[in-house]
């Protein structure tokens, strides 16, 4: 028994050992390190590998002992058509390399040779669909999705102007200037509760050329607690009536609202929650 | 065959063990049922030289030899603090957002791209339009400016610079509900115009030996007072009472000492105090922050007052930092309960010209400045510029 208990403390020892060998630790080192066949492999045949053997697989280091960080290899691409978020037609654009090649595939791009550079310098006699700038057909994309919430005082009297919009705006994420923004003829006076929720269109302007219509909805609020309005679950997944009849025909073009994806018990549910909250919230005011 | 002494040994003691084994199975019937231990498993890499007990010389130099392990004593902790620390850290330094590109439209999704640096005019308008009476209606809701800065010494990646606490003086003096104004106690020269003078500046007691006199009977408990401001005529009378206010004392240092009380009274009374918040998981950043003024003000008196607090962050940083890597970014939000929450950063650079061009001037502005802690400091830029003239000639 002896014997025993001496062999397991040997093999701890023995375990230790091992581990600590340095072929063992550099599976844990995360770096690049540049590396050459002590012998050159054949070259394959056509959809097949290479046939490698054990001798293929000894190898010399090159550089090891400072390891660069991996890069991302970069390539110049010339495009052939309007790439979101990449650019326009006729533009020579550095990119990753691999989705360049990708893009070269889709015959969206070509490579960045003088003739072709001739054949794609004006891209608006070629008829190629273009926008003013790259980044334009995603911000037309969301704000054609959007629904602006407008939020106006109860108690104060007021007239909608352009600079409450943009306020309106940059609450949601999207900056845009005073002067891009077109308000509907009929002014829109308040505080008045049968404005509340219902819908008129303003358009916006990108770069004075671009024009997007954008779904938009006035909502009262005040500072008093007890005198706001009841909370709505989910007013941005229903549609709204219009607050100008003359509307109808902007409507018509829009792209329909995204319905909500709950059932009718998940909502209550939801409901129920969200109360609960709202209550522990106004307790908590009047406590302080 | 090749077998070390110590192998053969084992081999022989290996035959003992079987040999008895083999005579079990003679046995008779009766002693059928004893078990015998289960052979053993053998190593033959390494063994110990001889089976013996060691010498008694040897055996007390190993037991001398053993390292007593040192007790760790442990630190009572809250269960929900320990938690906290053993989850896992998320950095509070700001997200550096220079990977993301810059915009080119004037209509754009700010979230896809850089964070946008506003003046500090414009960030201003900005929360004067949310909480105007047509839309939010909260005009005199308090403006909060978070100051994020880098600790690490130039050079030293492993060295970081200590926190700091001090007491800033607002240009634009303002109230908020639930601030408190420090209570100041005036020990003056006996001359009762010049103790109306300080009770006028705003002191809540001011005197001259009377007021001593009644600390040492307990009529006046000066514990009370957060401040204790003196003349350098009535300091020597005041060692009688150095036992009842300890670390209130009045010193030139932090020049609660001085021979116009006036201006030191109003400093302490209209300034605001800071402290740098620093965690020992992230040494490398700190950060603050601070009520600037209400929405009430207008755009240059909360400037001043923002100037002025970046007047005493900026000379703390060590000698050879330069003050854009010092102050990371400072972003502004108003205080509301509930939505919106909206914040702006400020685009620092018209701020930090005039600390540049001391730098460039004479060498490290304040580096002896980030030494002294719990003293108030002053913000006065003058008084900061003397001090590095004085240390330049030097």
């Amino acid at each position: 028994m002896k014997m025993n208990s001496a062999s397991g403390k040997q093999l701890l020892q023995l375990f230790q050992v091992v581990a600590k060998r340095p072929f063992l630790q550099q599976s844990f080192r995360t770096a690049t390190y540049i590396v050459e066949r002590k012998y050159p492999a054949p070259l394959a045949k056509i959809h097949k590998y290479p046939s490698l053997r054990r001798r293929h697989q000894v190898f010399n280091t090159v550089q090891d002992k400072n390891p660069t960080p991996y890069v991302r290899p970069l390539m110049n691409v010339l495009l052939t058509e309007y790439v979101e978020n990449v650019g326009q037609p006729g533009e020579c654009v550095e990119i990753w390399a691999k989705t360049g090649r990708e893009l070269i595939l889709k015959h969206k791009a070509v490579y960045p040779t003088p003739e072709n550079k001739e054949k794609y310098r004006d891209a608006t006699a070629l008829n190629i669909m273009n926008y003013s700038s790259r980044y334009v057909k995603n911000t037309m994309d969301i704000l054609s999705k959007l629904i602006l919430f407008i939020t106006m005082n109860k108690d104060v009297p007021w007239t909608l102007e352009p600079w409450h919009v943009r306020v309106a705006f940059r609450k949601a994420h999207i900056i845009v200037p005073d002067h891009a923004i077109t308000l509907p003829k009929n002014p829109i006076k308040g505080p008045d509760l049968t404005l509340n929720g219902k819908e008129f269109y303003v358009t916006v302007t990108i770069n004075k050329t671009e024009q997007v219509i954008v779904r938009s909805r006035i909502v009262h609020w005040t500072s008093k607690v007890e005198e706001r309005l009841p909370w709505v679950p989910f007013p941005f997944k229903k549609p709204a009536p219009l607050l100008f009849e003359e509307d109808k025909v902007i409507e018509a073009q829009l792209p329909a609202i995204e319905p909500l994806k709950m059932n009718e018990d998940e909502l209550e549910d939801f409901i129920a929650k969200m109360k609960l909250k709202s209550q522990g919230k106004i307790l908590v005011k009047k406590i302080l | 065959m090749l077998l070390s002494s110590s192998s053969k040994k084992l081999v022989s003691s290996i035959l003992n063990l079987s040999t008895i084994r083999a005579l079990s199975c003679s046995l008779p019937s009766q002693f059928s049922n004893v078990t015998l231990p289960p052979p053993p498993v053998v190593l033959l890499l390494q063994q110990p030289s001889r089976s013996f007990a060691a010498r008694k010389g040897t055996r007390t130099k190993r037991e001398k030899a053993k390292v007593k392990k040192e007790e760790v004593k442990k630190v009572f902790m809250f269960d929900k603090v320990r938690k906290e620390l053993d989850q896992p850290y998320k950095k509070q330094r700001p997200f550096d957002d220079t990977i993301y590109p810059l915009p080119i439209d004037d209509v754009f999704v700010s979230y896809k791209f850089r964070f946008t640096r506003y003046p500090f005019a414009t960030a201003v308008e900005n929360f004067k339009e949310l909480y105007h009476p047509t839309m939010y209606n909260v005009p005199d809701a308090p403006l909060i400016l978070r100051v994020n800065v880098d600790l690490v010494y130039p050079n030293r990646p492993n060295k970081f610079q200590d926190g700091w606490r001090s007491v800033i003086e607002m240009k634009a003096p303002f109230i908020l509900e639930g601030m408190v104004r420090p209570s100041i106690l005036a020990f003056c020269p006996e001359d009762v115009t010049y103790i109306e003078s300080v009770f006028a500046a705003g002191a809540d007691m001011a005197g001259s030996k009377e007021i001593i006199k009644m600390i040492l009977e307990g009529e006046i408990n000066a514990k009370e007072y957060e401040y204790i401001v003196a003349h350098p005529s009535i300091v020597p009378d005041l060692s009688q009472i150095r036992g009842i206010i300890k670390r209130n004392f009045p010193t030139v240092k932090n020049k609660t000492i001085s021979t116009d009380l006036i201006p030191e009274i109003t400093r302490l009374k209209s300034g605001i105090k800071i402290r740098l918040e620093k965690n020992d998981r992230e040494p490398d950043y700190g950060y603050f922050e601070t009520p600037i003024g209400t929405l009430n003000m207008t755009t240059p008196e909360l400037e001043s007052n923002f100037m002025s607090i970046l007047r005493d962050v900026v000379p703390r940083r060590v000698s050879g930092k330069r003050p854009e890597d010092f102050v990371i970014s400072c972003t502004l939000r108003v205080k509301h309960h509930g939505r919106p929450r909206e914040e702006f950063k400020v685009d620092l650079t018209p701020h930090l010209v005039e600390f540049q061009q001391q730098q460039k001037k004479g060498g490290a502005a304040g580096a002896k400045r980030g030494g002294d802690e719990e003293q108030p400091p002053q913000g006065d830029a003058d008084q900061e510029e003397e001090k590095i003239a004085t240390t330049t000639t030097a």
